[in-house]
């Protein structure tokens, strides 16, 4: 019994330092692994193939386009200055990432709107007077 | 003559389902609690569910015999179409998708006939309003069938490859083509194709049976949660086939489309995926009424939902509204399935406000850090997730179609707006089983997942020294691993305090406990699934490797990811409908062979471009997938690529459905007891 009251006491201990680690070594390591070309290439809609970007496509006009994307990011222009370069001469459609602008303000808001309509909505139905419980809590 | 039979079964389909419809309404209206097994009902389904079995038959029939004067074998086979795609053929263009759609509709209307006629207690008004808006929804694919959508035209004037004229009217004088240039090559290139439409068409269509049970309860005004108990069933059946139709989907474009991908976010992929995540929100929203009476609107909110979201898949799916890798048709048919969303949300959605006020205002939740408000937050989760899914998806085609302005989405804003809401799912999924009902009280969860979490951490820890410190990686296996382990955590400890009541051994009562709540440990098992999938979507999306283009002549040797490549050769092989040239490439790793793979490209007559067609390596560790964007006699062009785990996607999206089964299976046990317990709205 005594050894299973020991226990009882490290193990929380135990739980947080084992969350420490792993986030540690999470927050430490490289954020961005993958290649900037390909993370540029990723943005960017294939022109000659729908729906594909023009890091995933095989066709030869996204392949030309990626060598043009390397070749940018090997002269050391940042991931906008290479985004902007080549979308000089292409229509905003060509981004898979659309950039933020008056018309597409509400792709980013319904989403967010669903979300507090929801969380406000859940929260609503919570009783007033809870049940005499000592370990109410009223959060999320 | 196929025609002439086609077009009868057609029109006999839309007179049984028409007949169906009004027989089953006016026997809902009129019969509150007859005691006759619904006779009359009998003969117009009858009639509808062999129209239904005969137009795909006879369909089938005109391709297998090569009768080039039906539109739609001339459009869209070949003589050259080998099996088993010549049959596949019958429901992978438009037309014939619809015939495939009408053949499901009728199988589940015969099947809800069959189980409302068999079990104990008769069928009442919910059973026969709920086969009344069945049918109706059988009209309007009827209804299509004979009119924009009839595959059983007759060709009047013939073009080289296809048929340029068609009439209606059986009896034209028919002129067919003497071959046609054959279905899409793509979809002639894989056995997925041909079983992956039909699963999915198998979940979409099963949504409307308790879309049927949730319109009969409102139209009835029978509230309450015996039309969810009745149709439970039926959402876990069609939720089943779509996991697996999605998973076999995602498979195919992996194995067929070459460039190494499983999911592109293409509206076709959201079309199916947005009804999923709908039906397994509408799924968990269920048990909570179920059990506490609670979530009564929202629950029809969600079925009307999930069955729009169906027809809305059908509709960017069928109409060409959107050119995507995967939209092969085009055709006026976009007004009538547009038309019938429309009827079918605004119908609905009327119907529910005017009968709002029956239904109940639910009882309050007590704490939301209880099973119910874990459901809740699943159900907000699944529903914001929905939503994103639904908005990126329409957003570029409305603004085009109002202000004429082009807007493109892709995958890095549904990655960027998804991958948080699926991490928060995760870790929920975890939490969640562990709650208790009512309030959860930290005394009671934490013992419950202490040491699940000390677990998952403990793994977390494993992959940080080994494998990777890649922030996504690590807390995708974290998060599956907690998932796994709470469930795990709670079998075990189940099933010892079973063992130590009876005094047997640990390991006979984990089957027992199993056994004993289908439902809960069928959803285990689901999670367990979806926590699989999440780890190997981390893991082939920051770990593999890949080598965009490199050129290799026969005997050139090259190294990439630890593999050596070794191209021995090229082999041309000439079929009826293709011509198939692959490169022969040896695998080495650590100086052992580990056998060839063959990453060809075919040449259709009927495309300029060749269709890549990969080849794939498979191991524990990864796939090595190498495909090819060039080949002849001085070499070949090859991308290669490093995909680690992937065959853990495919486990884990079958296990998901493999959970959803299992739920299934021992039902009737469970709904016994649940029809013990007083209904919410006692009903007479």
């Amino acid at each position: 019994m005594a050894t299973r009251s020991l226990l009882g006491k490290v193990s929380p201990l135990i739980t947080v330092a084992l969350a420490l680690f792993v986030a540690w070594s999470v927050i430490g390591a490289d954020p961005a692994p993958n290649d900037r070309s390909d993370r540029i290439g990723k943005q960017i809609r294939c022109p000659a193939c729908e729906g594909e970007s023009i890091a995933e496509s095989p066709s030869s006009y996204a392949t030309d386009m990626m060598d043009y994307v390397r070749d940018l990011v090997g002269q050391g222009l940042s991931d906008q200055q290479v985004l902007d370069r080549l979308m000089a001469s292409y229509p905003d459609s060509q981004l898979l990432d659309p950039p933020v602008r008056a018309a597409t303000v509400l792709l980013w808001l319904l989403p967010a709107a669903a979300l507090v309509a929801g969380a406000g909505l859940a929260v609503s139905r919570l009783r007033k007077n809870p049940p005499r419980s000592p370990t109410e809590k009223g959060h999320a | 003559m196929l025609s002439l039979a086609g077009t009868l079964t057609v029109w006999a389909g839309l007179f049984g389902s028409g007949w169906l419809t009004i027989a089953a309404w006016h026997s809902a209206r009129q019969s509150p609690a007859v005691t006759d097994p619904i006779p009359t009902l009998r003969r117009p389904l009858l009639i509808m569910v062999l129209a239904a079995v005969g137009s795909m038959a006879v369909l089938i029939a005109a391709l297998l015999a090569n009768d080039f004067t039906v539109s739609y074998v001339a459009n869209h086979h070949s003589r050259h179409t080998p099996f088993p795609f010549n049959i596949a053929t019958a429901w992978a263009a438009l037309e014939g998708s619809i015939v495939l759609w009408g053949l499901v509709l009728a199988a589940y209307a015969y099947a809800v006939w069959r189980r409302v006629t068999t079990r104990q207690d008769r069928p009442d008004a919910l059973d026969r309003g709920a086969l009344a808006v069945i049918a109706a929804v059988g009209v309007f694919f009827f209804g299509l069938m004979v009119t924009v959508a009839n595959p059983f035209e007759v060709c009047i004037e013939a073009a080289a490859r296809s048929c340029s004229s068609s009439s209606p009217f059986p009896f034209s004088e028919a002129v067919g083509p003497s071959d046609g240039a054959g279905p899409n090559p793509l979809l002639q290139n894989h056995l997925l194709m041909a079983i992956h439409p039909p699963l999915l068409y198998l979940g979409y269509v099963g949504m409307t049976v308790p879309f049927a049970y949730g319109i009969s309860a409102l139209a009835l005004r029978r509230p309450g949660a015996r039309w969810l108990r009745r149709s439970g069933a039926w959402t876990r059946i069609s939720w089943v086939f779509l996991t697996s139709g999605i998973t076999l989907g995602a498979w195919w474009a992996y194995e067929v489309l070459g460039w190494g991908g499983y999911w592109a976010w293409d509206p076709v992929e959201n079309a199916s995926f947005m009804p999923w995540l709908i039906a397994t929100a509408f799924l968990h929203s269920s048990l909570v009424q179920e059990r506490r009476g609670m979530l009564e609107a929202w629950n029809f909110v969600l079925v009307i939902g999930a069955f729009s979201l169906t027809i809305l898949g059908t509709f960017l799916t069928r109409s060409g509204v959107i050119a995507s890798v995967h939209s092969f048709t085009q055709s006026a048919i976009g007004p009538a399935l547009l038309g019938f969303l429309v009827l079918v949300v605004v119908g609905s959605f009327t119907l529910f406000a005017a009968r709002a006020t029956q239904i109940s205002s639910p009882p309050r939740l007590e704490s939301l850090s209880s099973r119910e408000g874990g459901f809740l937050l699943n159900n907000l989760l699944l529903s914001v997730y929905a939503m994103v899914v639904l908005t990126g998806t329409l957003y570029p085609l409305v603004l085009q179609a109002f202000t004429g302005s082009e807007v493109g989405v892709g995958r890095p804003f549904f990655d960027r707006m998804t991958v948080p809401l699926s991490f928060a799912l995760l870790l929920a999924m975890g939490l969640g089983p562990a709650l208790p009902w009512r309030v959860a009280r930290a005394k009671v969860v934490w013992p419950r997942v202490h040491l699940p979490l000390q677990i998952a951490l403990g793994v977390g820890a494993l992959v940080v020294m080994t494998t990777t410190r890649i922030g996504y990686v690590v807390l995708a296996v974290v998060a599956g691993s907690w998932v796994v382990a709470v469930a795990a955590h709670r079998l075990l400890s189940q099933a010892r305090r079973a063992a130590l009541a009876r005094q047997t051994p640990v390991r006979k009562q984990l089957g027992r406990v199993i056994r004993s709540d289908r439902g809960f440990w069928g959803g285990q098992i689901a999670h367990a699934g979806v926590a699989l999938v999440a780890i190997a979507i981390a893991a082939t999306s920051n770990l593999g490797q890949s080598l965009d283009r490199v050129d290799m002549s026969p005997g050139d040797r090259i190294e990439f990811a630890g593999y050596e490549l070794v191209h021995t050769g090229v082999a041309t092989v000439r079929n009826p409908n293709r011509l198939t040239s692959s490169a022969q490439i040896q695998i080495w790793r650590n100086g052992q062979p580990q056998g060839w793979v063959e990453p060809s490209l075919s040449q259709f007559p009927a495309l300029a471009l060749p269709i890549a067609t990969p080849g794939i390596h498979r191991s524990i560790r990864e796939d090595l997938y190498l495909s090819l964007t060039r080949i002849d006699e001085q070499g070949v062009t090859l991308r290669a690529a490093t995909a680690p785990l992937q065959w853990v996607l495919w486990l884990g999206g079958l296990t998901c459905a493999a959970g959803g089964f299992y739920s299934l299976v021992g039902r009737k046990r469970r709904r016994a007891r649940f029809s013990q317990l007083p209904d919410a709205h006692p009903e007479g």
